[in-house]
């Protein structure tokens, strides 16, 4: 029974058709994955449905009738819950004022807060997602996952119809991300229709029913999950044939090894990180997976002194190096990429001046800053990496998010970086931008690079490496080649790791 | 038709009236307004008058908006000139320093100020306002040691012959053609900001720290030392602000351009600049600063009370950001 109805909704910014009369029907009960790269119009979708954003035209109908949503509160009114990608949590706040943010119950004394009414029903709204826990406890005390579950229970505390959940497995490890799923099902049970757009295929195969592809605000098609494998939805997004990094490539040629470029011996940074030993060579990449909380972006931030080491040593293209800050570590030729790719760039900055922010000596005439050089500078790694902007004057913000990663690498291939550090640089970004961002990091190697290459991705690790390594509880665990099978890399990460 | 013209229009209206823009719009307007209001306003030595008055606080601008690009701010700036201008003025007046040097004394308290507020934030990680509005009152109290309170020179104190150094009256009162002094070491303060921020690794780095910090760090840019070299410009602009104030005044004394830090930031934040940093230009913050002395002479001239003019300068600076915030609002709308 359809439940929700969008009928030929569209909505325009200036320059941009964000939505061009999208239909989408979502039954009682059903999981509906709403599926496209980004800038296809998933979120503006998301948005309308959630009340913080007005179609220019069309209609929403819920049980046939047609309604309107001009607000969040009307939304809620309506019965549309939300979770959204950025956690919306106030950290400051315990979980049972986060949970019943702004509809505290009433105590006693008619309009001040019952605090043990509000605890009380928080604490009903936690178990429905399974998370057991003193409800008074402050957010910032809590973990991603944790901070998930109270989201979750947030949305599901208005009794939703219908629950948007946009990226919700992000900041999850994959067991968290099953306990979700487990969450689901049981909503979908009670006839809750849920509407859920992630990146990830492999898991909207895994829990929806229908999946609506979008690509450049129109509706691709509606099918059915159980017709269609991650290939075929993988083509749909991007409209012409892709490989996806399901399996590594067996027919590429294994690299020769050059000298070592970077070497870690005794790597710790107490009391998280402990003990690593790794070495990546000139021209090789290194891959490292763990789950979540295995110690992967900490790592990262330690061989870069964003998280200075604690104890051990560390060799950069043969030299012993003590690397206290990242100042350290680009001056003996490294650069690092984080997961976020907004804390790599400036927004309002130019694409030229984000490029060019770590090789101030390059774009400099004496004190000053030759603006013609700099823009050489950029156009050539533009160029290079072939990043799609309309030139490189305008605000990196601009730019979709496969192409902003690009920009930070483009930043270290401008300093001439010889060794990387890349911290899931494709978390976030689609399907095809990621394509894009592995072919880069292969070619930066083929020139001689020493990547390692962090990743929560098991597929990406597997596809990427020359070499594997297995990161759990702060440590690496094992050294494996990447033909290893996923189930056997798997065990490795979390047979010793708790989630 | 009537919908679409509502629709775009405001949203029009703003991009070109937000930010720096709009800063010049409100000053055409008001140029405008009080020249058809008085006879007296468009008169060459009135415009004069309102370089001469404005250059001190200008400076201090200057260095405000290179603080305000890098997501700090200095409440200090207008004690710090204070101190200078009097250190310079003790000890040529009272303790008979040569004149070279009792300037570098007045540059060298600039400068420590400077270095203070930069130490206090990068390394007792105090927040930038907290830290400056302790300088702002520590520094005035030390300006009244240094003075014991009073003008300088002080007839008991100064010595044989000395009064306040001969270069800062010339620079402070004196004119070539009809044109301040004053105003001319103004702009070549001026242009020597937005060279920097433009044109120089300091100026980048302050604007990607404001921009994103956490990215700055990561690109290699020193963010501490680049905050220290940032505030400590601001002290030493605003003891060049204190010599011409004590040259202007024809004395120097610990309480002088009281007020001024907040002329300055309004300046900056009328001209454009993003308060939370990142963004903003020197050429804004002139705009600004013009605007708020057309507003108070004019004002003036037309004979309102002193007091109805605080109250018109203040909500010009709401009204002025309000109009930037929308189009801010406008502009994320567009690009969302």
């Amino acid at each position: 029974m359809t439940l929700l109805r969008v009928r030929s909704i569209s909505k325009s910014y200036p320059g941009v058709q964000a939505l061009a009369g999208v239909d989408l029907s979502v039954d009682a009960g059903e999981v509906h994955a709403l599926l496209g790269q980004n800038g296809a119009g998933k979120s503006t979708l998301m948005k309308i449905l959630a009340g913080s954003e007005s179609p220019d035209s069309g209609s929403v109908e819920l049980d046939g009738e047609e309604i309107s949503l001009g607000s969040p509160e009307r939304a809620r009114d309506h019965g549309f819950g939300i979770v959204y990608q950025e956690l919306s949590l106030v950290p400051q706040l315990s979980i049972a004022e986060n949970v019943l943010m702004a509809r505290w119950r009433p105590g006693r004394f008619g309009r001040l807060i019952g605090w043990k009414q509000t605890t009380a029903e928080a604490e009903r709204h936690l178990r429905r997602v399974g998370y057991d826990t003193d409800p008074k406890r402050a957010v910032s005390e809590l973990g991603m996952a944790e901070r998930q579950l109270v989201e979750l229970a947030k949305a599901l505390s208005t009794e939703p119809r219908v629950l948007l959940l946009d990226e919700p497995t992000s900041a999850l490890s994959d067991r968290e991300a099953r306990r979700l799923f487990e969450i689901i099902r049981d909503l979908t049970e009670q006839g809750v229709a849920v509407v859920y757009v992630s990146h990830r295929l492999q898991e909207l195969v895994a829990i929806s029913d229908r999946v609506s592809v979008l690509r450049d605000g129109e509706l691709v098609d509606t099918v059915k999950t159980r017709d269609v494998d991650e290939a075929k939805l993988a083509r749909m997004m991007v409209g012409r044939a892709t490989t996806l990094m399901s399996e590594p490539d067996a027919g590429r040629e294994p690299r020769s090894r050059g000298a070592p470029a970077l070497r870690a011996a005794g790597l710790s940074r107490a009391p998280r990180l402990k003990d690593v030993d790794l070495e990546v060579a000139e021209g090789e990449i290194v891959t490292v997976f763990g789950l979540v909380g295995a110690g992967r972006s900490r790592l990262a931030k330690t061989l870069f002194g964003l998280e200075p080491a604690t104890a051990g040593s560390l060799e950069i293209q043969g030299a012993p190096c003590i690397v206290r800050s990242p100042v350290d570590a680009i001056g003996a030729g490294m650069g690092y990429v984080g997961e976020d790719r907004q804390g790599g760039l400036v927004p309002k900055m130019s694409v030229a001046s984000n490029i060019t922010l770590a090789s101030f000596g390059h774009v400099s005439n004496g004190p000053l800053l030759d603006f013609d050089a700099e823009r050489a500078e950029a156009k050539r790694q533009v160029e290079a990496l072939s990043i799609r902007t309309t030139s490189v004057d305008v605000p990196v913000s601009t730019l979709s998010g496969g192409n902003q990663q690009k920009v930070v690498l483009a930043r270290w291939s401008c300093s001439g970086a010889r060794v990387l550090v890349l911290d899931d640089p494709t978390k976030g970004i689609d399907v095809g931008a990621k394509e894009e961002v592995f072919r880069l990091v292969r070619r930066l190697a083929d020139e001689g690079a020493a990547v390692l290459y962090l990743t929560s991705e098991i597929r990406e690790a597997r596809a990427l490496g020359d070499r594997l390594l297995v990161m759990a509880n702060g440590t690496v665990v094992a050294t494996v080649d990447p033909q290893t099978s996923e189930e056997e890399i798997m065990t490795a990460a979390g047979g010793v790791a708790r989630g | 038709m009537a919908e679409t013209a509502a629709k775009v229009s405001p949203r029009r209206l703003a991009g070109l009236a937000g930010g720096r823009g709009g800063a010049a719009l409100i000053l055409l307007a008001l140029v405008v307004f009080f020249a058809i209001a008085s006879e007296d306003f468009l008169t060459t030595n009135n415009l004069l008058n309102i370089l001469r008055q404005y250059s001190v606080p200008m400076i201090l601008a200057v260095g405000q908006t290179i603080v305000i690009v890098s997501r700090g701010i200095d409440l200090s700036v207008a004690s710090c000139a204070a101190l200078s201008g009097s250190v310079m003025g003790v000890a040529f007046a009272h303790w008979g320093w040569p004149e070279p040097l009792a300037l570098l004394l007045g540059l060298a308290a600039g400068f420590a100020v400077g270095a203070f507020n930069g130490f206090v934030i990068t390394r007792w990680h105090v927040p930038d306002f907290i830290a400056t509005l302790g300088t702002f009152t520590a520094v005035r109290g030390i300006a009244l040691l240094v003075t014991d309170g009073l003008p300088v020179p002080d007839f008991d104190k100064v010595q044989e012959g000395r009064g306040i150094p001969e270069s800062s009256s010339t620079l402070g009162s004196e004119t070539i053609g009809r044109i301040p002094l004053i105003a001319v070491v103004a702009l070549v303060c001026v242009l020597i900001g937005a060279l920097i921020l433009n044109r120089t690794r300091l100026g980048r780095s302050a604007y990607a720290i404001g921009g994103n910090p956490d990215a700055a760090r990561i690109s290699g840019i020193r963010v501490e030392r680049s905050k220290m070299k940032i505030y400590i410009l601001s002290g030493l602009l605003a003891a060049v602000a204190g010599f011409l104030l004590m040259g202007r005044q024809g004395s120097a004394n610990a309480l002088m351009g009281d007020g001024m830090e907040l002329q300055s930031i309004a300046a900056v934040v009328i001209g454009g600049t993003n308060l939370f940093g990142g963004e903003g230009k020197i050429s804004g913050t002139v705009i600004g600063m013009l605007v708020i002395g057309v507003l108070s002479n004019g004002l003036a001239i037309m004979g309102v009370a002193e007091f109805w003019q605080r109250v018109v300068n203040g909500l010009i600076i709401v009204a002025v950001v309000a109009l930037d915030q929308w189009r801010r609002r406008a502009g994320r709308q567009a690009a969302a």
